[in-house]
């Protein structure tokens, strides 16, 4: 057959056509395959990038709220799924609350736990928060006390979880109720009735501290009938802790912040 | 019509063409398929270093300072406590980590050592670079080296040159609780 009778034959044209542009879509189609994985994973990259932006203007915007007066430990409006640059956070004190069981948007008070620092904390103390065992609450002093000898303490409350008689039953209590931070003496306007009663005081008393404060903030702690225990009780607040929660695209991102008050320095920091 | 074939010449000249046309055709294609290659191992590098970036920063961010020795830093070496949480066996746990890059023979390389009782430890061949350079940032000046110092370097700058392409990133990863006036 020659070339002119190939290509009389009608039809040909259009079946060449067909085949070369099956194979030029087939092409393209790969490619774009390639550039979608490749924007998928930047989008990935800048959620992510977004997420941590975000975290810190939530703290800048919890700082600027806090300074102009604005309630900081069960706020809401303040602090309930606040819109910034496409993205969202909210700052939660608890996820669910004992008493109402909902979930309380705002700032957590660091010094409503027991420091485990503070030379006024014994193991007596220790002892009668709830799952801490007797060799456990000994671990911990000692270990103390041997920081203690050359002249450091204990930084992150993740270091009891090294001691040897840890175990994972103390664990909600450490992470309910520890703390290594702020100014050492316990806040009883936040403290919880197991902080307070650890600290020796009798459950009424207790149970009538929290139905005061409820209604005003206590100011001094003779108020409540409180004269000894000014060592390791205060009514004032040195520290914050921010649990925040950014969602960014797809990205949910959870960041434990502790702000010192006054100076907002950043004393600890943990993100997911 | 009659069947005539083709003569000489015009079998010469139609060789020419196709020639011609099948080393333009092969030409683009190589410098097309070439091309492909250069950019998929320069996305694959970029992609690896993002990546190593975005874990390096999560790690510098939950740096803590434990017991004595909380950080040791060369030109081409770390070394630092941080926090990371995992979940095993249903418990979500922050174990606290001892982590160090190092080069050796054009490799970076990780190890990873959790403290305490549930002791576990792990060495990483991360990827192949030309060089790495750590600076730590003091407050005032940019220092090469940081050891025997109480306090944290407020800022470290990481480079790193892949060894392929000439690929070159730099980046800046601030520690935050080391950072004196957050407002």
């Amino acid at each position: 057959m020659t070339m002119r009778k190939i290509t009389k034959n009608s039809g040909v044209i259009i079946i060449a056509s067909f085949w070369i542009l099956i194979i030029l879509s087939a092409l393209a189609l790969s490619i774009a395959y390639r550039a979608s994985v490749g924007l998928k994973l930047m989008q990935y990259y800048k959620n992510q990038i977004d997420a941590g932006i975000i975290t810190k203007e939530a703290i800048r915007k919890f700082i600027e709220l806090s300074e102009n007066g604005e309630y900081a430990y069960n706020n809401p409006g303040c602090f309930k799924d606040i819109e910034i640059n496409n993205g969202i956070f909210s700052i939660v004190a608890q996820e669910k609350d004992e008493v109402s069981g909902e979930t309380i948007y705002g700032a957590e008070d660091e010094d409503g736990r027991i420091n485990i620092n503070s030379p006024f904390i014994t193991k007596e103390m220790l002892l009668k928060l709830p799952h801490i065992t007797d060799d456990f609450a000994q671990d911990i002093i000692q270990y103390r006390s041997e920081l203690k000898k050359g002249l450091s303490r204990i930084k992150n409350i993740e270091e009891l979880f090294l001691l040897p008689s840890f175990n994972i039953q103390s664990l909600s209590t450490i992470l309910e109720f520890m703390t290594v931070y702020g100014g050492g003496r316990v806040n009883i306007n936040s403290a919880k009735k197991e902080v307070l009663t650890a600290l020796g005081i009798d459950e009424m008393l207790a149970d009538a501290i929290i139905a005061y404060r409820d209604n005003c903030p206590i100011t001094d702690m003779e108020e409540v009938g409180l004269r000894n225990g000014k060592d390791y009780m205060t009514t004032e607040s040195k520290c914050y802790r921010l649990n925040i929660s950014v969602k960014a695209g797809k990205i949910n991102k959870k960041t434990t912040v502790i702000l010192e008050k006054g100076s907002y320095k950043i004393k600890y920091w943990n993100e997911s | 019509m009659r069947d005539k074939g083709f003569t000489l010449v015009e079998l010469l000249i139609g060789l020419t063409i196709f020639c011609i046309l099948a080393v333009t055709i092969f030409g683009a294609f190589r410098s097309g398929i070439l091309s492909w290659d250069k950019i998929e191992s320069r996305l694959n590098e970029e992609q690896n270093m993002v990546t190593l970036f975005s874990i390096l920063e999560r790690e510098i961010h939950n740096l803590v300072e434990y017991k004595e020795k909380p950080f040791f830093g060369t030109k081409d070496h770390i070394n630092f406590y941080t926090i990371k949480n995992i979940e095993e066996d249903g418990v979500c746990l922050n174990y606290i980590y001892n982590i160090s890059y190092s080069i050796q023979n054009s490799d970076l390389i990780k190890t990873e050592a959790r403290l305490g009782n549930f002791h576990k430890e792990k060495y990483m061949k991360l990827l192949r670079i030309k060089q790495v350079n750590f600076k730590y940032f003091s407050g005032g000046e940019w220092n090469n080296e940081w050891r025997d110092k109480e306090v944290l370097p407020k800022i470290i700058k990481i480079e790193i040159e892949a060894s392929k392409n000439h690929y070159q990133k730099t980046i800046f990863i601030p520690i935050t609780h080391s950072i004196d006036d957050y407002a």
